[in-house]
């Protein structure tokens, strides 16, 4: 159900992530002060702005990996951005300083609409810590920061909607504000059209490589993809007085926050409210399969997982960790036996057999135990899946019914 | 001089030998056992398994393990064996390129010469394990009846497992050679071979100074000891039905270990009175609790069971001698070949048919392989005399108007012959015919094996019956069999060379040669592999048990904290090659480990 905007709606600080995001609207915020448009926050004074941008603004590696790791929180990984603001800048000699993150939200009423994690409490800019870093890391720059892969990159891109793109020609603005003498912004001057409008055309005379998008990502509800450079999203010629409320995109089914810049599509689409979370069934076994995959319960995580692929073969993540289980597995059992090329035996006798407990598998690969074959040769003849005779046999090894012998 | 072993190419069961000395020996497979299964089985994860192991997955892999290829090869896909046998085989038949048979296992199609070869390569590797060298040339044996294709088509399997094969043998001949090796004698035998699947009764002629003339052949290829077997399963599944209504054939694993264990009480019961089977947890009740079979079997209710299946060999004996116009007096011994003759039931019933004692001077399981490696001795050593008479298995002929089969050279005549027949035209005005060469004993040609064919023309005009044309069929030493058709007015003349064929393309078996080299290689180097791992292994665990001693002595003294590292740094370096699957890295780590070990043990020995 599509929410209405709320113009104080301000995301909190979830790091430093955040934090670029109202670097880049401060500068949007410095824009839209000067055409007089309507702000719920107080515009930032370019100066701070100016001040910041110049001391340049660095995720460290545990900062971003925080950040990764924060749980349904949209995580924008800008490191690559980061590390390629940095050469572009190196090379092109362009900036004087490094740019901090593009595609930050606005405020007012252009913010972008983002759902943050439970955990995470609303600030406002002004509130909002800066801690200004002069150096950056030693060879941060060509260290991109660590990036968590799902399990499944391209099902989780399928699942996830492809809501926002940060808009190059935002990074061309925030470049000519930054440049000593080139930018309308920076005197203060009124905006004019074609010195801040951003025609995409001229995508490529950034010098970026727009078709990498590694390490910009947000999870499970929220992406940002630098794929696919949709036409000017906005004109920041343009008054405020111009501007349209903002319409209102309807959010999806799943409740998960859909911005795309397709063609269809511009910033005016933005909402301003609060993106609902993707609510997952607590039910979805996938849930619990990957939640006892990354805590290495295997054996249940492929237990799960035959019980997912009972009911639907073709499942392809249930697949993926059922084979990833069953390698785990068996490497884990063969090892516990020793090596395949060992002997079993029995280690008591033949007659005691009939009083244990033991089902019918079991018995039939009591019946291969001959002192003789080894375990390799066990498997072969036992017709069984490798990892059910494997578990089968360290569980008799376990209880001590059979021993394993040399070679 | 080159090592020829001698090869019973069996249906259920292999065996390879050896003349050794001048006295012929069996070669035992790694297992200990003289006879291997001639069974193949390809598992899930496409690893080749041969003999004992195939065997023993045989019903959990059923669809994939292939046992009785004997009876399908060099036959067509048309014939009725085949159809049958697609009919009732657990794994699958297909037709193959040139209306010959293939076996379908996993995602693969087989020639049942290339499985045939498989068999053949593990006999020849365990020849070769045995005899610590290379081997290359070999005699197989065949059944009597095989006709030319399916001579052939083992001959091909041969090739294919990259063995010369210089000579294929009839079985009972082989027979007949072990039991008269080193005797001279004239005889009279009768073979008696009830095997694994098949049951073969042949008259055999000894000669003085070694000459072997087969007399009379006949069988039943679906009659062997896994008929035996099957009774004995029945008998059990249905005494378990009635205790606890549950079928265990519903089960692979517990008819797997049925099966295994009917053979093995069968076996049990030609020497003992009664056995047990026991079989803990064969099966789980609904109930989810684990049952057991347990029953007793005694010899009497083997012969219950199976006493059927005996009367059917001593009827087809009974058949044999009067299509040899024989008296079983003139038999003078009786030779019992397979495993199944141990089966007190059958020496008694063979004995009460011939009235006379079967011979038990040779081991059933090993006397045609024996007698394979005796005529390969002879064959490339000129001192040995030893002159082999065989005979066709199968009558040769044309066919006649009316699709009827006119024989020309009978079944169980001796080789080298030639038979000449004297043919008319059938219309008016006939300026050519074709002459058919076919293989069999049907009066219906259509129901025999076609050999050959070609077309004799420029015959003179005239009305039928007035032209003459002489068909003759020759079979030379090595049995090639060559047949010409002359027009006796005209002496126009037409010839054709049969030559066997399994089926296979030349390409084809060029192929599979290359295909089953590069599994021997790849073979012989994982076997290396491990034998360099295991060792590796070894030191690598006894050093590990020295580690904590050697420690003791190092940390008293100042020395030795160097070798300690460097011992530290080889078991490193061990594992990781192990890891690596790397045999070169093993075997220099190998080295280094020993040399370690040496130390330590050193080290050790002089402190304790």
């Amino acid at each position: 159900m599509a929410r209405k905007p709320e113009a104080t709606s301000i995301p909190p600080d979830t790091g430093e992530i955040d934090s670029d995001w109202n670097e880049t609207s401060s500068v949007l915020d410095a824009m839209d002060r000067n055409s007089a448009g309507p702000t719920a926050v107080p515009p930032e004074p370019y100066e701070e702005y100016a001040r910041r941008a110049s001391h340049g603004h660095y995720l460290t590696d545990e900062q971003a990996r925080r950040a990764l790791s924060a749980p349904s929180m949209p995580i924008i990984d800008t490191s690559d951005v980061d590390e390629l603001l940095g050469l572009s800048t190196r090379e092109s000699g362009e900036l004087e300083a490094p740019i901090p993150m593009l595609g930050q939200q606005r405020s007012g009423p252009y913010e972008i609409p983002l759902e943050l994690g439970d955990d995470g409490e609303d600030l406002r800019l002004s509130e909002r810590p800066t801690t200004p870093q002069l150096e950056p890391p030693p060879g941060f720059a060509s260290t991109p920061t660590p990036r968590v892969e799902p399990p499944d990159q391209a099902r989780w891109g399928d699942e996830a909607p492809t809501p926002t793109v940060t808009s190059p020609e935002a990074l061309h603005a925030l470049r000519k504000a930054s440049t000593p003498g080139r930018s309308a912004i920076r005197s203060g001057a009124p905006v004019e059209g074609p010195e801040i409008s951003i025609s995409m055309s001229n995508a490529e005379d950034l010098d970026l490589d727009l078709d990498e998008p590694e390490g910009i990502y947000m999870e499970d509800s929220l992406e940002l993809s630098l794929d696919n450079i949709p036409p000017a999203p906005f004109d920041l010629s343009r008054s405020p007085a111009d501007f349209e409320p903002p319409p209102t995109r309807k959010v999806g089914a799943a409740n998960s926050l859909e911005l795309s810049l397709d063609d269809d599509g511009d910033a005016l689409d933005l909402v301003a409210a609060r993106a609902t979370p993707v609510i997952q069934d607590p039910n979805d076994p996938l849930i619990d399969l990957r939640d006892r995959y990354a805590v290495g319960d295997f054996t249940g995580a492929h237990e799960i997982a035959e019980s997912i692929l009972a009911e639907d073969p073709t499942n392809s993540e249930a697949l993926r960790f059922r084979e990833s289980c069953r390698d785990v597995l068996t490497q884990m059992y063969t090892a516990r036996l020793g090596s395949t090329s060992k002997v079993p035996r029995l280690a008591i006798p033949a007659a005691e057999l009939q009083w244990l407990s033991l089902d019918h598998r079991a018995g039939f690969l009591l019946s291969c135990v001959d002192g003789r074959s080894s375990i390799e040769e066990i498997l072969d003849v036992s017709g069984m899946p490798a990892l059910d005779a494997l578990r089968i046999l360290y569980t008799l090894l376990q209880q001590q019914i059979i021993e394993v012998v040399g070679d | 001089m080159d090592r020829v072993i001698g090869i019973d190419l069996g249906t259920t069961n292999s065996c390879v030998a050896i003349v050794d000395g001048g006295t012929p020996t069996v070669i035992p497979n790694r297992g200990g056992y003289k006879t291997t299964p001639s069974m193949v089985a390809i598992t899930e994860a496409g690893k080749r398994l041969v003999g004992h192991i195939a065997k023993r997955q045989a019903i959990t892999n059923a669809e994939n393990t292939v046992s009785s290829a004997k009876r399908l090869i060099g036959r067509k896909w048309n014939s009725s064996q085949v159809k049958n046998a697609v009919l009732t085989s657990s794994y699958r038949i297909v037709e193959g390129p040139h209306s010959d048979v293939r076996i379908q296992l996993r995602d693969s199609n087989y020639s049942v010469s290339e499985i045939s070869a498989m068999v053949l390569q593990e006999m020849r590797v365990i020849a070769e394990d045995f005899l610590g060298e290379s081997v290359s040339k070999a005699v197989i044996t065949v059944p009597a009846y095989f006709n030319d294709n399916q001579r052939q088509a083992t001959r091909d399997a041969g090739q294919i497992a990259g063995l010369d094969v210089i000579r294929i043998i009839n079985e009972p001949t082989a027979a007949a050679l072990a039991y008269g090796f080193g005797k001279n004698m004239e005889k009279l035998v009768a073979v008696y071979d009830l095997g694994g699947g098949t049951f073969d009764i042949s008259i055999l002629e000894i000669g003085a100074h070694g000459v072997f003339k087969v007399i009379a052949t006949a069988g039943d290829t679906f009659l062997g000891g896994e008929d035996f077997d099957a009774r004995i399963i029945d008998w059990l599944v249905q005494s378990f039905k009635e205790q606890h209504e549950i079928d265990l054939r519903q089960d692979r694993m517990a008819l797997q270990r049925l099966k295994d264990a009917a053979e093995k009480a069968k076996c049990e019961l030609s020497s003992v009175k009664e056995t047990e089977i026991n079989l803990p947890f064969i099966i789980s009740s609904g109930r989810n609790e684990a049952l057991h079979l347990q029953q007793t079997i005694s010899r009497e209710t083997l012969v219950t069971l199976c006493e059927d299946l005996v009367e059917r060999t001593v009827e087809i004996c009974k058949q044999t001698l009067l299509d040899a116009k024989l008296d079983k007096d003139e038999v003078e011994d009786v030779i019992l070949v397979g495993g199944m003759t141990r089966m007190p039931k059958v020496q008694e019933a063979v004995g009460g048919f011939f009235q006379r004692d079967p011979c038990k001077g040779v081991h059933p399981d090993e006397v045609v392989a024996l007698g394979a490696a005796i005529q390969g001795a002879a064959l490339v050593d000129d001192s040995q005399e030893m002159i082999l008479l065989d005979v066709t298995p199968h009558a040769l002929g044309i066919m006649t108007f009316g699709s009827f089969f006119e024989e020309l050279i009978p079944q169980n005549t001796t080789v080298p012959t030639a038979r000449t027949k004297i043919f008319t035209t059938s219309r008016d005005n006939q300026t050519a015919v074709k002459i058919l060469v076919m293989q069999g004993e049907n009066q219906r040609a259509e129901e025999n094996e076609l050999l050959g064919e070609f077309i004799l023309t420029g015959l003179r005009r005239a009305a039928k019956g007035q032209v003459e044309i002489e068909v003759t069929f020759e079979i030379n030493a090595d049995g090639i069999v060559s047949v010409s058709a002359k027009d006796l007015e005209t002496g126009q003349q037409q010839s054709i060379q049969v030559t066997a064929s399994s089926g296979l393309t030349k390409d084809e078996i060029t192929e599979m040669i290359e295909s089953a080299k590069d599994y021997m290689m790849e073979r012989r180097s994982s076997e290396e592999f491990e034998a360099a791992r295991q060792e590796a292994e070894t030191l690598i665990a006894e050093i590990e048990r020295l580690f904590p001693q050697v420690e003791v002595v190092v940390a008293a003294s100042d020395f030795g904290r160097e070798a300690v590292n460097k011992a530290r740094r080889i078991l490193k370096e061990a594992k990781e090659a192990i890891d690596n699957r790397d045999l070169t890295a093993i075997k220099n780590q190998i080295e280094a480990l020993a040399r370690t070990h040496r130390m330590f043990k050193g080290v050790v020995t002089k402190t304790q």
